[in-house]
């Protein structure tokens, strides 16, 4: 098929390259968004996980903090929950004293989580740093060498 | 003439000749202004009736397909927007009011008695009147008593993380166990003996608290419960002498003189939790006899080692002591438990792990220890069980437990040993 020995080795250096780009490649970082228009600039990952885990129910200046989340078996998810939560991507958290689960929206793609987190005030939500825009605020970045 | 005809023909000719050139000037000229005038008019008429055409015509010119592609686009930015203050809106209106329940069947087989179903099953009814007000309603609905009552029924005042109001039927702060004892959660079917003939759970009771969370590190967080409820009665159990009799029945207080209870917290790393608790109060109506209390539980959860993350380690103890009573005047009780969660991988594809994300099973080992001191003729009762059981949870809210006690005493299951299984959900 490729009768010069040089495009044979080129070829070869680029199946490798390739191979070993898409074995070795690490998770990109995961971010933590808020509304653009909300006061908290940054958060500790205590913080984000005293929210998801319905300890922490308020903004600082009194509204209710809306949980958006993705869908179990989103492999954003799994990590949120594996990295920030210490716990598995299905599980629930429950209010304490209650078998009543804390209430969160679930968003099918980062696009969709985005949207709502530009659009409603009090939301937060996690997504990659790829998808990220200027309508969002990031408040926590989870980085690939922090995991 | 000299020119005779010639020049006469000549300038005949030659006036022909300038007439004929004049003609033909002037026609060019006409002609070359037309068409100059032309090529600009003619132009711009063309341009402008193709804008009016393309106007006309819209997508079917690209500047034209172009405002209307803008223009979808906006109306699909529009409609993305409505549907997530749509969104917005119905998660509001879910945290209004949220309808729930949970439930058990049990079916027991002990040498000492005849086999037998039981059952629970609670509604819940929670919600928000306000962002910063809450309430909770668990109503048992008496399977298998046969009389409906609230387990829980209170509304709490959210007025900041470290300090919020709680009033009503509340759950009382004793224990780990009292406070988190709902069927579907547990991993046996039994609740320890500590937990039921010590600490009468499920133990609620008419009063009011202050509770709150201090996160002191980011690694330590602390919980705290302050409750005055109307407290234990002195209506002990006269066939064990344990607390299980002496919950208040949810009416006026029997002494007027009101019990203090309390829970601290400790969690480190979110890990290991460490709670302490205590009880005071008065419990009979007329010389006001006093009962104090303490629990220390403990729960670990290793994350993040190999192995050991597939463990869960849990366990509590209580104290009772009541002054001037005689039988009884101390109890004392404890169970440490460990619990090993696993999923055999080639059950993947079976119906058991198929449909579920994560489906699994639970070993647990546990043993509980109770002690009822009394001065009466009885003497002391004590009572010590293990119970090996296994569990499958195919979701978080459903499942099926199953588990083998042995015992050995004189407290509540005396000595027989006995094989008891479950199903519990919760929605």
């Amino acid at each position: 098929m490729f009768r010069n020995p040089l495009l044979k080795i080129l070829v070869l250096l680029l199946a490798m390259s390739l191979w070993s780009a898409s074995t070795l490649a690490l998770p990109e970082p995961l971010v933590v968004i808020v509304n653009a228009h909300n006061p908290v600039s940054s958060l500790p990952k205590t913080a984000v996980a005293s929210m998801y885990r319905g300890e922490e129910l308020h903004w600082p200046r009194g509204s209710r903090i809306k949980l958006v989340n993705r869908e179990i078996g989103s492999a954003v998810r799994e990590r949120f929950y594996e990295k920030i939560l210490n716990a598995r991507a299905d599980q629930q958290f429950f209010r304490p004293g209650t078998p009543v689960a804390v209430q969160s929206l679930i968003q099918r793609s980062d696009e969709a989580v985005i949207r709502f987190v530009a659009t409603i005030e009090g939301a937060i939500g996690y997504v990659n740093l790829s998808s990220i825009n200027d309508s969002v605020k990031v408040v926590y970045i989870l980085k690939t060498d922090d995991e | 003439m000299f020119y005779g005809n010639f020049p006469i023909q000549r300038r005949r000719y030659s006036e022909r000749s300038f007439a004929s050139l004049f003609a033909r000037y002037t026609r060019v000229h006409v002609m070359t202004w037309a068409l100059a005038l032309s090529a600009i008019i003619i132009p711009s008429w063309v341009s402008a009736a193709q804008e009016t055409r393309a106007e006309e015509a819209g997508p079917q010119t690209a500047n034209g397909a172009d405002a209307y592609a803008q223009e979808i686009q906006a109306l699909k930015d529009r409609v993305e927007i409505l549907e997530t203050q749509q969104n917005s809106i119905l998660d509001d209106i879910s945290q209004q009011v949220i309808l729930g329940g949970y439930g058990a069947v049990e079916f027991e087989s002990f040498g000492g008695s005849k086999t037998s179903f039981e059952g629970k099953l609670e509604i819940l009814i929670a919600g928000q009147i306000h962002d910063r007000i809450r309430f909770y309603n668990e109503i048992d609905l008496g399977i298998p008593e046969g009389e409906a009552h609230a387990e829980q029924a209170y509304v709490d005042f959210l007025m900041a993380k470290w300090i919020n109001l709680r009033g009503g039927v509340v759950l009382v702060p004793f224990g780990k166990f009292n406070l988190d004892h709902f069927d579907p959660r547990r991993d046996l079917t039994d609740r320890p003996l500590v937990a039921r003939q010590i600490v009468p759970t499920t133990w609620g009771d008419l009063g009011a608290s202050i509770f709150g969370l201090v996160a002191w590190t980011p690694n330590l967080i602390s919980t705290y419960e302050v409750a005055v409820i109307n407290g234990l009665t002195n209506d002990f159990s006269s066939t064990n002498g344990g607390l299980r009799d002496a919950k208040s029945p949810l009416g006026r207080d029997n002494n007027g003189q009101k019990s203090v209870v309390g829970r601290l917290t400790f969690k480190l790393a979110d890990q290991y939790e460490i709670g302490v608790s205590g009880y005071r109060g008065a419990s009979s109506p007329t010389n006001g006899k006093t009962i104090t209390g303490f629990d220390v539980d403990l729960e670990f959860k290793p994350r993040g080692i190999a192995f050991w993350e597939d463990f869960e380690f849990k366990g509590e103890l209580a104290n009772f002591d009541i002054q001037g009573s005689h039988s009884p005047s101390r109890l004392f009780g404890l169970y440490t438990q460990v619990n090993y969660h696993f999923w055999p991988s080639f059950l993947d594809q079976t119906f058991l792990g198929k449909p579920f994300i994560h489906p699994t099973f639970t070993l647990v080992g546990r043993y509980d220890h109770a002690h009822i001191t009394t001065r009466s003729g009885t003497g002391d009762l004590t009572e010590d069980r293990f119970t090996i059981g296994l569990n499958y949870r195919p979701i978080e809210n459903y499942v099926i437990k199953t588990e083998y006690q042995i015992n050995n005493g004189g407290i509540e299951r005396k000595s027989w040993n006995g094989f008891i299984a479950s199903i519990a959900w919760l929605f």
